[in-house]
């Protein structure tokens, strides 16, 4: 006979509800902490209006890249739900993607057909230009620069941008829920409300998605099998009071399959998952040095479609995961739930 | 039932380690490399001429050095060893060295006004900033590194100098060679001898004759001038 509800595991107590509220504190702190880096001397937002959409876009590409795969990380735990008696959890998830070292500097060659917008006395020849330096995540005392040649000359050098955070771990954090039980079932939900992330801005987080286990009908298999998809949102908002709300918009879809393994406290999970990403960047530039200016857009696909997971959750007391993810960006994750 | 559940366990850990080496297999350890880091473009012909030709007006202006230097206005020096800076304000920033001899290469330094042999060179990390306006109201600033030495004929104030050197503008950085390019302190034409640039796959030969006009010949066959004067090239046939 199914049940309607029961619990999942044992109830951690109040006082285990309070730790985990001072550890999904802990890592929030942790995570603005990583964006109040006192080196910088100018938000995202302002480093990213000195430099047209070319530029930009070079020198966001890593953020771009690794935004989606970030949130598409940690999506589950196990591939066991229960068919019968609800199940409730709530938590949060810590992950982060080991950006290649290359992936702090960049060089984006251009081929300008009139370079007239580099400089009146060149107007009408055509030339190269030559973007350089740090990437977002590249060293922050450096300045980028843009060299523009014309028949083959160098006629003219700008200053670009530095590195907005020297580091190659490109991190998220965000509180998780999810109720499952009823037929092999599970919802999860993400989301943190517009909070001012230091430097990199008000940021706005919602994910949500439906896993469905196997497990209840294919009962004979050695492990638990479970499909599911996951859909999220991430924005940064633009402060520029120009009429663009966003500075970064970004999406990123999951579909994913699961089996796991599950001994007393102790379960191994691995899974595959085939994803996609976009961010859009929207912002109003201003070149001092060219004293030019405008609009700039540039929407990225994420360079991740598929990935291979692999996982251990240990079950004593509360919920604790470790994962890493393998695509075309390499990721680890944390979680820490607790469920009843 | 005891085996069997082994067993089954057994399976579940295996299924869950094979997916993890597929993964490992497949996706590897480390993230790829996603910013872009394009190479520049191969230069045409052109372009290269147009390259060599900043050197060529750079020696022309920064090679009668050797013969119009005047120690007794510079400061007090090593005998035969004068540093020299190009005064501000002029198309020639930096700052270079030259050494005077007797009794040819290899002989004994000597006062600068009666040596038989010099060498100009610019010190080690220093370059020597050079600007033309190739360009309406552009000017274009690049610098350039050299070792040169050959004899000097005083009486004639006269030299005629070989050696290497690098071309610097921003992230390209080109070699170049002399051959007997011979300097006069009255003209600002060198009045013969080459030097071979090579930018990439491409060896370009500039060829001075003394008038304001050089020879370049590109490797592939094309031939240009250039304007000592003002550093443009154009092709010739044009």
């Amino acid at each position: 006979m199914m049940r309607l509800f029961s619990w999942s595991g044992k109830f951690p107590g109040w006082r285990g509800i309070a730790r985990a509220g001072l550890a999904l504190t802990l890592v929030v702190c942790l995570s603005l902490a990583g964006t109040a880096d006192t080196a910088r001397a100018s938000s995202l937002q302002q480093l990213l209006e000195q430099v047209g959409p070319e530029y930009g876009e070079a020198y966001a590409s890593p953020f771009i890249h690794a935004f989606g795969p970030n949130q598409n990380t940690n999506l589950f735990s196990t591939a066991n739900i229960p068919y019968t008696g609800l199940t409730f959890g709530i938590g949060v998830k810590v992950m982060g993607t080991y950006l290649n070292e290359e992936d702090q500097t960049f060089r984006k060659v251009v081929q300008i057909d009139d370079l007239g917008e580099y400089d009146p006395g060149l107007a009408g020849q055509s030339g190269t230009v030559v973007m350089s330096g740090p990437t977002i995540f590249g060293d922050t005392e450096t300045d980028g620069r843009v060299d523009v040649f014309a028949n083959g000359v160098l006629v003219g050098t700008f200053e670009g941008i530095p590195g907005f955070w020297d580091t190659r771990w490109v991190p998220l954090a965000t509180p998780e829920a999810y109720i499952g039980g009823l037929v092999g079932l599970k919802f999860t939900l993400r989301y943190f409300p517009s909070v001012s992330m230091g430097d990199f801005g008000k940021t706005q987080y919602m994910g949500y998605g439906l896993q469905w286990s196997a497990s209840g009908v294919l009962e004979n298999l050695p492990v638990d099998f479970m499909v599911g998809f996951f859909k999220t949102t991430l924005d940064v908002e633009n402060t520029q009071g120009l009429g663009q709300d966003k500075l970064f918009d970004s999406e990123a879809n999951s579909y994913f399959l699961a089996i796991s393994k599950s001994w007393p406290a102790l379960t191994l999970y691995s899974g595959f998952a085939i994803e996609d990403s976009e961010m859009t960047a929207t912002y109003y530039y201003f070149d001092e040095d060219l004293q030019i200016g405008g609009d700039s857009t540039f929407s990225v696909k994420g360079r991740q479609e598929q990935r291979f997971t692999v996982g251990v959750d240990l079950d004593i007391l509360l919920h604790l995961n470790v994962e890493a993810g393998f695509g075309d960006m390499t990721t680890y994750s944390a979680g820490l739930m607790f469920g009843f | 039932m005891k085996t069997k559940h082994l067993k089954a366990s057994g399976l579940g850990l295996a299924a869950v380690m094979l997916l993890l080496a597929g993964g490992l297999l497949l996706g590897g350890c480390e993230s790829d490399a996603v910013a872009p880091n394009e190479t520049l473009p191969e230069v045409t012909d052109q372009e290269a001429a147009q390259q060599a030709a900043l050197v060529a007006v750079g020696i022309a202006h920064v090679g009668p050095q050797l013969l119009k230097f005047d120690g007794l206005k510079a400061g007090p020096a090593e005998l035969g060893v004068y540093p020299y800076d190009f005064p501000e304000g002029g198309d020639i920033t930096g700052s270079i060295v030259l050494e005077y001899f007797t009794g040819g290469e290899g002989g004994n330094h000597s006062s600068w006004n009666n040596a038989d042999y010099g060498l100009l060179y610019t010190p080690e990390g220093e370059e020597v900033s050079v600007a033309v306006e190739l360009f309406e109201g552009v000017e274009v600033v690049y610098s350039v590194t050299f070792n040169l030495g050959g004899p000097i004929n005083r009486s004639a104030d006269t030299a005629t100098v070989s050696g290497p050197g690098t071309l610097i503008m921003g992230e390209i950085v080109r070699d170049f060679t002399l051959t007997n390019v011979f300097l006069d302190a009255v003209s600002s034409y060198p009045g013969g001898g080459s030097f071979d640039f090579t930018a990439g796959s491409i060896v370009v030969t500039v060829t001075y004759d003394g008038t304001r006009f050089a020879t370049v010949t590109v490797s592939g066959g094309a031939t240009f001038e250039i304007d000592l004067d003002t550093g443009l090239i154009s092709s010739v046939g044009d």
